[in-house]
């Protein structure tokens, strides 16, 4: 069977006819109402002038939760028009024939897309390295980079699966030239983790004195399949968001020290608000249920998460 | 023409592999890895030049016109190393010391938390059969790789990684998505 010319479509009715069709195409997925997705609570402070973002992990199965948590997140875009969202990888599983760059990306984000949300990517273990010339992913054609979307804002965007002295040096250099008052980084493998692969103890001892060093603020992994928020360590925040499309449930382990808050009972995606010297996230679950929410004060004043 | 003769060269030079085989255990450690430098850059350098003819792909929002221009990179390599075969690069003295960077890595507690790493949702084990110019499957994940251990190999021009496909070290040409060369059970 010929899969349906997406990109003619009207964005909701897209979603809608392409995930029918996909059930064809891929043979997986069960059509799923996009339009009647209801968005969710959002309850982020939404001040004027505000850098707006969503965190998505571990999405590109082209399964069934892929596209609800897209729905979802889609429908909270809504109410909270994020300007980017940042893929902290395995933004392809399996297979990545041109076709799987469609079923596991943009269809489902179809009507983010749409609407002119940028995707930021960074590569995953189950990402081939040629991702990065994937336009849609925003990589400028690099493993690891850098953007810089409001003058006190700068991301780094890293490839963790290969974290070479070329990349280390790259990194340094870009965080000490960097004047942004927030400096956040995104990867794939966690530093800190109460999940079935743990924490990256080398690539903590490798990252986590240039992050100290230079002020990184806060960090965005993914890996694990869930959501894990972790105690500040060294004055650096870590999250841990790899539930947009697999989950591994009751995985957490809740007695790791640095446990602070998790959510391993269902998909999720992030929302992420910065207002000057604060940050303020809001974890809302595939089912539209916020499962965390709290504020981070940049490391000028005393940091504080609730 | 001189691109042709010049490609010609570059084959042979890669092709020179197996002199230095009775070698193994006398070639200084210096002298090895010069000799690495050397067939690595030779690799890179004919990758480039087959890539000049086809235009090397910048972004682009058709994934269809990267599998093409990977294909395409990875034929005429394929094509132009018709010949190629495992310690080519990774010459008997070269190899030897290669397993001498990784042993450190490879001993004790240090050892466990390497081999780790290595299988933490990489190649399941056993890995999978694979080739020296041979495409790496796009199906199966590409596993991390320590970062102190990176550290401890020897640079590599654009574009070309080392990997590891369950115990064995491999050569990865990332733009071609080739197996150049590998070392069998490198951290076993
Ligand atoms: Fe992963």
């Amino acid at each position: 069977m010929r899969c349906l010319p997406l990109r003619r479509l009207h964005a909701p009715l897209a979603v809608l006819v392409a995930v029918a069709a996909l059930g064809s195409c891929a043979g997986r997925v069960d059509p799923i109402e996009v339009a009647t997705v209801p968005a969710p609570e959002v309850t982020l402070p939404m001040r004027p002038g505000s850098a707006r973002f969503a965190v998505l992990g571990d999405t590109g199965t082209g399964g069934s939760a892929q596209y609800r948590v897209a729905a979802r997140l889609a429908a909270a875009h809504s109410r909270f028009p994020f300007e980017f969202v940042l893929l902290v990888g395995d933004n392809l599983y399996g297979s990545e024939r041109p076709r799987d760059y469609e079923t596991k990306f943009a269809v489902p984000y179809k009507p983010l897309l749409d609407a002119g949300v940028k995707f930021y990517a960074s590569l995953g273990n189950h990402d081939d390295t040629n991702q990065i010339l994937y336009k849609p992913f925003n990589m400028d054609g690099k493993r690891f980079y850098t953007f810089r979307p409001r003058a006190n804002l700068r991301f780094f965007a890293l490839d963790s699966n290969y974290m070479s002295p070329e990349q280390l040096e790259w990194l340094e250099k870009g965080l000490s030239g960097s004047t942004s008052d927030w400096k956040i980084a995104f990867f794939h493998h966690p530093l800190y983790s109460g999940g079935r692969h743990g924490s990256d103890i080398r690539l903590r001892q490798t990252l986590e004195p240039l992050f100290v060093k230079h002020a990184v603020d806060v960090v965005f992994c993914g890996h694990e399949h869930y959501y894990e928020r972790i105690a500040p360590q060294k004055g650096i925040y870590y999250f841990t968001t790899g539930g947009a499309a697999k989950l591994r449930q009751g995985d957490i382990d809740r007695s790791a020290d640095f446990h602070v808050a998790g959510f391993d009972d269902g998909y999720h995606f992030m929302l992420v608000e910065i207002d000057r010297d604060e940050l303020h996230f809001q974890v809302i679950s595939d089912e539209g249920r916020t499962v965390d929410a709290g504020m981070i004060r940049r490391r000028a004043t005393p940091a504080a998460a609730s | 023409m001189t691109s042709k003769y010049s490609l010609v060269a570059l084959v042979m030079l890669l092709a020179l592999p197996g002199c230095a085989t009775r070698e193994a255990r006398t070639v200084p450690d210096g002298v090895a890895l010069a000799d690495f430098d050397r067939r690595i850059k030779a690799y890179a350098a004919l990758r480039d030049e087959l890539e000049g003819g086809a235009g090397r792909l910048t972004e682009t929002a058709e994934p269809d016109e990267i599998a093409a221009a990977e294909r395409a990179l990875a034929a005429r390599i394929q094509e132009a190393r018709a010949t190629a075969r495992r310690a080519d690069i990774f010459t008997p003295p070269i190899e030897r010391r290669f397993r001498s960077l990784l042993n450190p890595h490879l001993r004790g507690v240090r050892g466990q938390n390497t081999r780790g790493i290595i299988r933490d949702e990489g190649p399941n084990a056993g890995g999978f059969p694979f080739t020296v110019n041979g495409s790496y499957p796009k199906q199966q994940p590409l596993g991390s790789v320590p970062p102190d251990l990176l550290a401890s190999l020897p640079p590599l021009p654009e574009d070309l990684e080392y990997r590891f496909i369950d115990k064995h070290l491999i050569l990865r040409d990332a733009r071609a998505n080739l197996i150049v060369d590998f070392i069998p059970n490198a951290i076993s």
